[in-house]
């Protein structure tokens, strides 16, 4: 009889937030902050040499403090998302950038929030892509713009918004030379915070979150050689990887190959090109020692081995989907799942591919395996911070949700729909396990496992892990 | 509470894992169970004598290649639930795969193996994964009366402990990346029942299985005679 009361309870809670989400509707809860463009005095302050050279300024200043937004206390471990009007999510009435937290435990929404923009005299707005997070969880980076995909390579289109994680108020707005694409984190071997952006036709600039989030590094055009279509930092955080890509879709289809460098994060030097064989390299994950880097390549549809120390590619794999964007390991950094977005093809991808790095030496071996997961253009994966969880939530852009996809299982085992029905891009787990009360930490986005996740990882693959 | 066969099978509620993944459960039966005449007639050291040679034979045992359940799920060898004794003689003789257990078992191992084989045959899979507390299928449906062949898979990196109010299950505690396993025999009326983990990340959690008419009928597998000395990948029924 207990657990029919449990049950008995437990549907009635879960009427309860069903019902709070009915009346709440989600609807969005529009920041109005009036815009106060800064002084030429607080541009000034802010900006520093790394800056300058990549064309990036602060354009607006706030206020940022005031009422805690939302209760971390009562949700001490979030998976943060954007949710923008992008690919179709204007029809479900999001017009704004703005982003989703849902608790990663209950798979519960918590809130939506965005942004009026359109007040500030914007025309319209780009869609917010790639989110990112500051590794103490107090800072969200979420990338937006004037424009569309028409005009994404325009001058001063591209925004950066900082947002109060507590208070959920922007604090500042960032200018950037291009259109803002991607946000993720990493620390330096000190301990030091770092947040790395970047955009198409904006080469990478990297904040410090400890000092008012100005810009202590940067690589201009001039230094890469080439474009870049990304940039993913070493777990060791002693350098970061940019992916070439050619603006032409027309010159991609012709060529076979592209460049990606190393970047030293202490001189902001670039120190190496390697030759990889696809002409789109999009994604790299790292294995948890920091040896081995693995990456996707959307034009040929295959997965890079990537030698850190050799600074080569040793060998190249069938990504087991067409248009592979995000390529991730597990906990067990042995397989490598692809997210079939159709990047270089159809742009609808639906699949998931697996690869055995383990095979990847043998001649004529292939991926392993593809799963459906129905995640219409999904492409970011963000590995769940708990081992016992093993599963990676996949951004759908265009069927408006994230996907789990449970990696003992394989397959697709929970749904979580946007809450506004807005498009969504990658993602971030925070924990929060003193509330407001201590720092946070982002334990998992773009850039791999952070922080104590990694550390688990690490141990896991050692055969050492000691859940606390 | 720890009991061997013998003592189960005096309440016909059977723990066929008598590894220590499956430390203890109890088993009171919740509604009355009229046993079969076949059931009456299990010979349950024989039937821990063949779990012993499926796990163990040859080194890596027939769950090597057919499943820890017999299920065939690893890929390899098929699923061989309900196999009687001329279809795994006729298997290890006939079957150039199988030289590696050909080798090594007896004659009384063949027995033994067939006899569990096909118990398990009789009792329909009941599966779940158990992930932070959350069950993976959440529910489960069957026809009353059905014998249920209860399988947890702990996905956790430490041991979890699952129980049941109503089922008459208390304290399983499951190792790390494990399963247990036991024989559950579904009552003849209607109704719902639930196990849930005592010490997950995740609570109000539950693997509900639904015992309702409804559901389609668990056709026992091979429960007919295969005669011994069957050609291999040839599987002759008579119900």
């Amino acid at each position: 009889m207990l657990s029919m009361f449990k049950s008995a309870s437990h549907i009635a809670g879960v009427a309860v937030v069903l019902t709070a989400i009915t009346f709440a509707g989600f609807a969005p809860t529009v920041d109005a902050q009036a815009p106060r463009e800064a002084s030429a005095k607080e541009k000034a302050a802010w900006a520093t040499e790394w800056s300058r050279r990549v064309g990036v300024e602060l354009e607006y200043s706030f206020d940022s403090s005031g009422d805690v937004a939302w209760d971390s206390a009562e949700h001490p471990l979030v998976f943060m998302t954007t949710e923008g009007p992008g690919y179709g999510g204007m029809l479900g009435g999001v017009t704004l950038p703005g982003f989703a937290i849902f608790d990663a435990d209950t798979r519960k929404p918590v809130l939506s929030k965005d942004y009026d923009v359109l007040a500030w005299g914007w025309e319209n707005v780009f869609e917010p892509h790639g989110l990112g997070v500051s590794p103490d969880g107090k800072w969200i980076y979420l990338p937006t713009g004037v424009g569309s995909f028409m005009t994404m390579n325009e001058d001063g289109v591209g925004r950066y918004l900082i947002i109060n994680a507590e208070t959920l108020k922007i604090d500042k707005v960032i200018k950037i030379t291009g259109q803002a694409h991607h946000a993720k984190s990493y620390s330096t071997e000190a301990g030091e915070q770092r947040v790395i952006l970047y955009g198409w036709s904006q080469p990478l600039f990297v904040l410090d979150p400890d000092d008012d989030n100005r810009v202590v590094g940067s690589v201009t055009q001039q230094d890469q050689g080439v474009e870049a279509y990304s940039y993913w930092p070493s777990p060791d955080g002693k350098s970061i990887y940019g992916m070439g890509r050619y603006r032409d879709f027309e010159m991609r289809k012709h060529l076979l190959d592209n460049p990606i460098w190393r970047i030293d994060t202490e001189t902001w030097a670039v120190k190496k090109w390697i030759h990889v064989p696809d002409s789109a390299p999009v994604w790299m994950s790292f294995t948890s020692d920091g040896e081995t880097a693995f990456i996707s390549g959307s034009r040929n549809s295959i997965v890079m081995e990537y030698d850190v120390n050799e600074e080569k590619i040793v060998h190249e794999q069938r990504a087991g989907v067409d248009g592979p964007y995000g390529a991730h390991f597990g906990w067990d950094d042995r397989f490598i799942y692809t997210i079939g977005k159709g990047e270089e093809s159809h742009n609808r991808g639906k699949m998931l591919g697996m690869v055995d790095k383990t095979t990847m030496a043998v001649p004529g071996s292939r991926a392993m395996d593809q799963f459906y997961t129905g995640c219409i253009r999904g492409d970011h994966g963000t590995l769940h911070p708990d081992p016992e969880a093993n599963e990676m939530w996949i951004s759908c852009n265009a069927s408006f949700e994230v996907v789990i996809f449970d990696l003992d299982l394989r397959e697709v085992t929970d749904r979580l729909p946007l809450p506004r029905g807005g498009s969504t891009h990658s993602g971030a787990f925070v924990s929060y396990p003193n509330g407001w009360d201590g720092p946070g930490e982002n334990v998992s986005d773009m850039a791999g496992l952070h922080g104590s996740a990694l550390e688990a990882k690490r141990q896991i693959v050692a055969g050492e892990y000691q859940p606390k | 509470m720890i009991r061997n066969l013998a003592d189960i099978k005096m309440t016909q509620f059977i723990n066929l894992n008598l590894t220590k993944r499956l430390i203890a459960f109890c088993a009171l039966l919740i509604t009355a169970h009229v046993a079969s005449a076949q059931d009456a007639a299990l010979d349950t050291e024989l039937l821990a004598q063949g779990e012993e040679v499926y796990n163990t034979i040859a080194g890596i045992g027939c769950k090597g290649c057919h499943g820890e359940y017999a299920e065939g799920d690893l890929g390899v060898g098929p699923f061989t639930r309900g196999a009687n004794e001329g279809m795994v003689s006729a298997a290890v003789n006939g079957i150039g795969e199988m030289i590696v257990v050909k080798n090594v078992i007896t004659d009384e191992q063949i027995t033994s193996v067939s006899a569990y084989l096909n118990y398990l045959g009789t009792a329909q899979v009941a599966r779940s994964l158990v992930k932070r507390g959350r069950f993976l299928p959440e529910v489960f449906s069957a026809r009353p009366g059905t014998r249920l062949q209860l399988i947890l898979q702990n996905g956790g990196f430490e041991a979890h402990t699952f129980k049941s109010d109503n089922m008459g299950i208390e304290d399983i505690e499951i190792d790390a990346r494990t399963s247990g396993n036991l024989i559950w025999e579904a009552p003849e009326q209607e109704g719902t029942y639930s196990l849930y983990c005592t010490d997950c990340k995740l609570v109000d959690q539950y693997f509900t299985i639904n015992i309702n008419a409804s559901t389609p009928e668990f056709r026992k597998v091979a429960p007919g005679i295969a005669s011994k000395g069957t050609q291999a990948g040839l599987y002759l029924y008579e119900e």
